[in-house]
């Protein structure tokens, strides 16, 4: 090999290993951006007046008077729109229609019991010619009233009278037999063939041709009520009796945050899907677009409206909601805070670390300054680092089989269950970070103690102990962090998806919601997953917060021991 | 003695009495055996959890054609009351396969961090980059795997082309040049001889060209690749080999700084550069410890739970071909915590045993490589002696 390739060789190995750091930092950021980013997002957001609304009554948030004008203009915006719904639903023009096609529909009839003869023509005929013939008449006799049908379903549109008419023209179409019958009675005698025939022939088109103007208004009808859904779900109920009939949360008010009101007015106002069948019976859905879908009617104007006045609708201000720790969640996380799932993590740590603390110290006395050499201690030794090899998973299975269908702890699920499970994980990490500690305290110290006439035990406690403190405590706290985000562990032994947040003397019996689990829940498991990801992203952040807390806490803790010691 | 003793109560303690003795050396014994009593407790409750873990998994195992379909059969349907199916083998499959594609990705990564932390950067630097690793360290692995699940599985589904061809650029030419441009010397030193001449030129730059198209064509088509799902066995390789990247680095860093400084000076001193050193001298007498780096890493990966209940997909089954990482698979700890909600209720059902049954296979791979890293440990402090 040249010099020459032996330089590059080494060059680029420095270069690789410089980028391997450089990769290992930029996983750093890009893990830890976006949860920082996004999960601020779950307490500093561009608030509607729905989000007041909804603290003001569930959480008994002060209904200041900012809050109060501010639901004032709101109530003044949405005014407008819900008169133009009224009117669009209960159109004073509903009864004209009605008197105007009956008018026609009259006439038709008499039309029908005037021309006896031609029917009687038409029956006499030879069977091949019956059928045009009297097609030909029914086209005849039916020409001016679905005309005019067809004038209302056109003017319907830009009316705003679809709601009214698709109700009359199916209450046309159910008596037009009826009526015909009648008509053909008064025209003449036939025989029982003769009329039914008749009757066929007279009803058969118009029958058809009605369904399917109902139809058309049917399937703008059912967009329109789409569009509707929409509006309530951005705005939330109309009246409040509305609201009291409905039981979910997230249907009594509309949307708490700006960035989901985008969303929605996006997904269900801008857009609606539109339900056919296709020409095999099979439902079919369509993306329409509601500006083109409606053109030319009155929704298009709501539409515009809506647009027009979005924010004045929903009053948006930037809020720091800090009660999205301290408040309860209602209707699976949409709304609220995650005070019940850091309770229980907060619970779950200091308990596991109750337990743990002061048996890995115990036991890092022992292995630093009591064990002799033998093959007993260095079999204790190994079955430390076994137990910090399990699986945590394994832990978890652990604790329930044995802590609650064998010990019976407690009936199923609770606290106690969850932080012996805990205790048992991080007691490795604990006595070793402990012993390490222990040993770094300098033998003169020792020495000294003993010297000077101090027991064994009286030197452990009055000055190896001290001395050692913050290197334990580090180790401790770093195990502690390490606690608060196992999840494997409690998943059989503490942890419940809901449920309120425990008071102190419930942690013996009862499951809890704690952080970890409830992040797994959310994401995979939640019906409404695109609705609450700010929250999924804010329990993250509290989390690695809370861990990361703790952790450059030790970190800060090693460095101010280090510096001591320097001294 | 007595006199001194009644005007200084304070040095009472001070004093040997023969009287006082025997209680204290009674209280000394009876508290040594109660530090020892709290000392033993990790080994009692590794045999507790072995002994539960056994009786839970033993009515499993009892039914010889149950074990023998266990470890063969794919089909996988414990929930059925009649004839109910437990082929874990698409299971097992999935956890090897998700280890194996992590520990590709971690153990070259975390060794050569190591190397640089150690060896390369100056001390005070390595120093500050070290919270950087220990913050790796810290993270939940739930928030792992969030960030598999919500951040990384969509970028994966709609541009995982795109990314891992400029990702196989980025990280193979470099790698594909230098490796290319050594064969080209040797074998050009094998045809050619010492001898300058220019066909011998042409027949070295042969060689960064050849590889160099190869990495370039390697990339277009992996650009081509669709990938069905974001969640699926790559995305769960990826994130479980950051998360054992830290463990590999930080014990392979203790290793490394276990050599003797004499190793590195000698190495220089007879005239190699430092690559040469690190890879002749110095990683040859650290390797018992970076082997247990590798085995400590490799078991934080069998054992991780949520994020591969999140990042895999949990698909129960063989992906086709098998090598295929953007297939969804399912591994031991997912199958376990997954199922357990259902079958825990019932309990002595043959869900819930199967399920020990499985755990107690993780817990008997953990405790081998676990004394597979005591071993190679013992190995490395005999070898110092």
């Amino acid at each position: 090999m040249t010099t020459r390739t032996r330089k590059l060789l080494d060059k680029s190995f420095t270069a690789i290993a410089y980028s391997s750091l450089a990769l290992m930092a930029a996983a750093v950021a890009v893990f830890l951006l976006p949860i920082i980013i996004n999960g601020s997002n779950a307490f500093i957001f561009d608030a509607t007046v729905e989000h007041e609304k909804f603290l003001c009554e569930n959480l008994d948030y002060d209904e200041t008077a900012s809050i109060k004008e501010r639901v004032g203009r709101s109530q003044a915006a949405r005014a407008p729109l819900y008169e133009m719904f009224n009117k669009f639903e209960y159109s004073g023009l509903s009864a004209q229609i009605e008197r105007s096609i009956n008018a026609t529909r009259a006439e038709a009839l008499k039309k029908i019991s005037e021309s006896g003869e031609e029917m009687s023509r038409i029956v006499s005929l030879p069977r091949e010619k019956r059928k045009a013939a009297a097609d030909a008449f029914s086209a005849e006799i039916w020409k001016s009233y679905i005309a005019e049908v067809d004038r209302m379903v056109k003017s319907a549109h830009s009316d705003g009278t679809s709601f009214s008419l698709a109700e009359i023209l199916s209450l046309q179409k159910d008596g037009i037999s009826d009526l015909c019958k009648e008509s053909i009675a008064k025209a003449g005698k036939f025989g029982f063939s003769q009329r039914n025939l008749l009757r066929r022939a007279l009803t058969t088109d118009v029958t058809a041709i009605l369904t399917e103007r109902k139809e058309s208004l049917r399937r703008e009808n059912a967009a329109y009520e789409t569009f509707k859904r929409g509006v309530s779900e951005l705005l939330g109920p109309e009246t409040d009796a509305e609201k009291e009939s409905l039981k979910l949360t997230r249907q009594k008010y509309g949307q708490p945050r700006m960035d989901l009101a985008r969303e929605v007015f996006k997904n269900s106002i801008e857009q609606i899907t539109i339900h056919d069948r296709d020409e095999n019976g099979n439902e079919i859905s369509t993306r329409v677009k509601t500006e083109e879908f409606f053109k030319g009617t009155p929704v298009e104007k709501m539409f515009s409206y809506i647009k027009k006045n979005f924010d004045a609708m929903m009053q948006p201000h930037y809020t720091v909601y800090l009660g999205f720790f301290f408040d309860n969640p209602y209707d699976s996380n949409i709304f609220g805070g995650i005070w019940p799932m850091i309770l229980g993590t907060f619970y779950l740590t200091v308990g596991a670390m109750l337990i743990a603390a002061p048996l890995g110290i115990i036991a890092a006395i022992y292995f630093a300054e009591y064990a002799a050499n033998n093959s007993f201690v260095s079999f204790l030794r190994v079955c430390v680092g076994t137990l910090a090899g399990v699986p945590s998973i394994v832990f978890g299975l652990f604790g329930l089989a044995f802590l609650i269908n064998t010990l019976k702890v407690s009936e199923s699920k609770s606290v106690l269950a969850g932080s012996i499970t805990l205790a048992l994980l991080i007691l490795p990490t604990i006595i070793r970070s402990c012993e390490e500690a222990l040993k770094s305290v300098p033998n003169s110290y020792r020495e000294a103690a003993l010297g000077l006439g101090a027991g064994k035990w009286k030197a452990i406690c009055t000055v190896i102990l001290p001395s050692a403190l913050p290197a334990m405590l580090t180790g401790i706290i770093i195990s502690m962090g390490r606690a608060a985000g196992e999840t494997a562990p409690i998943i059989f032994t503490a942890a419940t998806s809901t449920g309120a947040a425990l008071a102190i003397t419930e942690i013996f019996t009862q499951a809890t919601p704690a952080l970890p689990w409830n992040i797994y829940n959310i994401c995979s498991e939640h019906e409404m997953a695109e609705r609450v990801a700010h929250v999924q992203y804010g329990m993250v952040l509290t989390l690695i917060a809370i861990v990361l807390s703790l952790n450059f806490a030790a970190i800060w803790l090693r460095a101010r021991m280090q510096k001591r010691t320097r001294v | 003695m007595k006199d001194y003793k009644r005007k200084n109560p304070a040095a009472k303690s001070l004093i040997m009495d023969r009287h006082n003795s025997a209680f204290k050396a009674f209280c000394q014994y009876a508290g040594r055996s109660m530090l020892l009593a709290i000392t033993a407790i990790p080994t009692i409750s590794i045999i507790f959890i072995l002994f539960f873990i056994a009786k839970e998994a033993l009515p499993f195992f009892e039914n010889f054609s149950y074990v023998k379909e266990f470890f063969t059969s794919t089909a996988w349907t414990p929930s059925k009351d009649a004839d109910p199916h437990f082929g874990a083998l698409a299971i097992f499959y999935g956890t090897l396969m998700v280890t194996i594609g992590s520990c590709v990705i971690a153990v070259p990564l975390g060794v050569i961090a190591a190397v640089c932390l150690n060896e390369i950067l100056p001390h005070n630097l390595a120093q500050k980059f070290k919270p950087v690793v220990e913050l790796l360290a810290a993270v939940p692995s739930v928030a792992y795997g969030f960030f598999a699940l919500v951040v990384f599985a969509p970028i994966l589904q709609n541009h995982g082309g795109a990314m891992m061809s400029i990702a196989s650029i980025i990280a193979g030419l470099p790698i594909a040049l230098v490796s290319s441009v050594l064969i080209g010397e040797f074998f050009a030193a094998k045809l050619f001889g010492k001898k300058k001449s220019s066909a011998k030129k042409i027949f070295r730059a042969a060689f960064p060209c050849a590889a160099a198209a190869l990495v370039f064509w390697g990339a277009a088509e992996l650009f081509n690749v669709k990938i069905s799902s974001g969640t699926n066995a790559l995305n769960a390789s990826l994130i479980l080999a950051i998360m054992a990247l830290p463990t590999i680095v930080s014990i392979s860093q203790d290793a490394l700084s276990a050599v003797g400084r004499d190793m590195r000076e000698g190495a220089l001193a007879l005239g190699s550069t430092r690559f040469e050193a690190i890879f002749k001298i110095l990683l040859p007498c650290a390797k018992s410890g970076i082997a247990v780096a590798i085995i400590l890493g490799f078991m934080r990966v069998v054992g991780e739970t949520m994020v591969v209940w999140m990042a895999s997909g949990n698909a129960l089954k063989i992906p086709e071909p098998f090598y295929n990482f953007f297939e969804p698979v399912r591994t031991l700890t997912a199958t376990i915590a997954g199922e357990m909600g259902e079958a825990d209720q019932s309990t002595g059902s043959a869900r819930y045993h199967v399920l020990f049954a499985m755990s107690f296979c993780l817990l008997v791979a953990g405790l081998l490589m676990n004394a597979a890293s005591q071993w190679v440990g013992s190995g490395m402090k005999l070898k110092k002696k």
